[in-house]
């Protein structure tokens, strides 16, 4: 078990209830889809998991460290070093190259990595991305630039990589592709995937998929 | 990289920021170079100064502020005093209007000026450019002070004409950036006999051993002491400047002049740096969302606000790297169409060069503080929504 929701309550000032008494587990090397429409509470289940924000109550376990215990300032070692994001589009610094983007999660690592560069490269060549390695995301089509986030996602080697809408932005053609790039991953290193979602394209291609309404998970 | 790429990105806004703080680091640089070139002028008259007391009469006989032979035998006796050097001052061109080195014809007794010299400092010392001092007893020959050479183009072997007088030009002296630059020095027996020649009353009192300046020197910091005992054996009518007091109101006025040169300066280049809070505040909005992902993927409130901070750094930077350029190009012209009053203006050293741009670096990031702080406090998931 890799990740342990519980009894997790979000509520937002003017009293809406974002999450409901949200319990739920994710176990190392499985793709979980979490589906539902758009106000379901499956971004900020998400925003919780990423450490990017707090729960009104419950825990959040992940990897065996009880993060909403952490105080604020501990929380961007947490995603630095046990977490990768990808999200729907404009996931990457304009003003950097494919291969820097790649590498920025290993320059905000204390003390610096000297081999960054060269893990990066190794990571783009993963999604297969080499021959773009010096492009700015503007020089990128839509698929390049989700396979350069992916690439970023997986360059510290996360215990876990939280994808929010990631082919929300493409064509099924080039969702496909991409979907079958995660699933590789996947089998390739165990990696750990937890996808957001309401294409049942990517629904397919989970090994799980939970379903929430009004805040609460009502399929698992 | 990605500091100067995200400036070239919005590279008309980035531009016009950076251009503005050059243009204030370029009114720095210039009023500057104008303090420094008053600085100068005050430390060399103060090296100058710093042994010599000196003694001006403001009567003598029939108030023709003339000090006499007895004048200057009790001043050598003053104890302290060390030596007693003469001159006759008179202006080179008495229809001369306002100059930046006032020129002067001193008439100095050779041995008792060269001995003056070797007792003063290093710093005191007038040295020879060019030439050489004439040989006692020579008549008509002169040593000009650089900017007199420079500004009535004169070598050594040229002849100067001065109150009708014609002066061969046996040396040229290095720079000071002081008085001197605009004396030319002659033999204190010409300098006499021009003054008694334009002078009827001198020339019917048949006076011989007159000088119109004399300086005593001291012991270095006896300037207070020994002045004093001048004053007190010198008959009335003497007006007595010691060093310290010299040093004093020069450090003052100096201090005065470069507080409110290098203020006026600053207000210039603080205007550049507030369109570097505005620019730097757009940036932030702009790239929100950026900012979100990168806290996404790790970076710390420090990774952020450094991140910012070093982009207004470095506007900042090369707007004084840019501004200090025009400055040096604004100072070499304006030296350069002054270049015939013989000194020049502004004088731009590498202190003032570097203390423009290490300002205007440090202006920049402290203009980003603001903007930097808030990019670093924005929330990761308010940010991510941002488009």
């Amino acid at each position: 078990m890799l990740v342990e929701a519980k009894h997790l309550y979000k509520v937002y000032p003017m009293g809406v209830k974002a999450l409901d008494d949200v319990d739920l587990t994710v176990h190392k090397g499985e793709i979980l889809g979490i589906m539902g429409r758009s106000g379901s509470g499956k971004s900020t289940l998400l925003h919780l998991l990423g450490c990017l924000d707090r729960p009104s109550a419950g825990s959040v376990t992940i990897d065996g460290v009880n993060v909403t215990r952490l105080p604020d300032s501990a929380l961007p070692a947490v995603r630095l070093g046990k977490l990768g994001f990808i999200f729907q589009a404009h996931n990457l610094v304009r003003s950097l190259t494919a291969l820097e983007n790649v590498a920025l999660p290993l320059r905000y690592r204390r003390p610096r990595p000297g081999d960054a560069t060269e893990k990066a490269r190794a990571a783009l060549e993963a999604v297969g991305l080499t021959d773009r390695m010096h492009h700015l995301p503007s020089q990128l089509s839509g698929g390049q630039q989700q396979r350069v986030a992916i690439a970023r996602a997986l360059v510290n080697g996360p215990a876990l990589v939280l994808a929010d809408e990631p082919t929300g932005a493409l064509d099924s053609h080039t969702a496909r592709e991409l979907l079958m790039l995660l699933r590789g991953l996947c089998a390739e290193r165990g990696q750990t995937f937890v996808i957001v979602t309401h294409d049942p394209l990517v629904a397919k291609a989970c090994d799980r998929v939970i379903t929430m309404e009004d805040g609460r998970i009502r399929a698992g | 990289m990605e500091i100067l790429r995200n400036l070239y990105r919005r590279r008309a806004r980035a531009g016009l920021t950076i251009l503005g703080i050059a243009v204030g680091i370029l009114a720095f640089t210039v009023m500057g170079g104008m303090a420094e070139k008053i600085n100068l002028i005050i430390r060399g008259s103060e090296a100058y100064f710093s042994r010599r007391i000196a003694v001006r009469s403001m009567g003598g006989p029939l108030r023709l502020n003339l000090l006499m032979g007895d004048d200057i035998q009790a001043l050598a006796g003053v104890p302290g005093v060390q030596w007693v050097e003469t001159h006759i001052m008179l202006p080179m061109d008495e229809t001369a209007g306002f100059e930046l080195a006032p020129r002067f014809l001193v008439g100095v007794d050779l041995p008792n000026f060269l001995r003056a010299q070797a007792m003063a400092g290093a710093e005191g010392r007038l040295q020879l450019h060019r030439g050489t001092w004439w040989q006692p007893g020579q008549r008509n020959v002169a040593v000009l002070g650089r900017a007199v050479a420079r500004k009535l183009k004169l070598k050594a072997g040229d002849t100067l004409v001065a109150r009708d007088a014609r002066f061969k030009v046996v040396g040229v002296l290095e720079e000071t950036l002081s008085m001197p630059d605009g004396w030319a020095f002659v033999p204190q027996e010409d300098a006499r006999a021009l003054l008694v020649k334009d002078s009827a009353l001198i020339k019917d009192l048949d006076l011989k051993s007159f000088v119109t300046n004399a300086y005593a020197l001291v012991a270095p910091g006896e300037g207070d002491k020994v002045t004093d005992r001048i004053a007190e054996s010198l008959r009335r009518g003497f007006l007595l400047y010691s060093p310290q007091q010299l040093t004093r109101a020069a450090g003052q006025a100096s201090a005065l002049l470069t507080t409110a040169i290098m203020g006026a300066g600053a207000v210039a280049v603080i205007v550049g740096a507030l369109s570097v809070i505005n620019t730097m505040f757009i940036a932030v909005g702009e790239r929100t969302r950026e900012i979100g992902i990168k806290k996404a993927i790790g970076a710390s409130r420090g990774d952020i606000l450094a991140e910012f901070l070093s982009e207004a750094t470095v506007m900042g930077l090369l707007g004084g790297l840019l501004g200090v350029g025009l400055g040096a190009a604004v100072i070499f012209a304006i030296n350069w169409f002054t270049a015939d009053q013989g000194t020049p203006v502004f004088v731009l050293t590498w202190r003032l060069g570097l203390s423009a741009v290490g300002f205007s670096a440090f202006l920049g990031a402290a203009a980003g503080l603001l903007p930097a702080w808030r990019a670093a406090g924005l929330d990761p998931v308010a940010s991510l929504r941002e488009l």
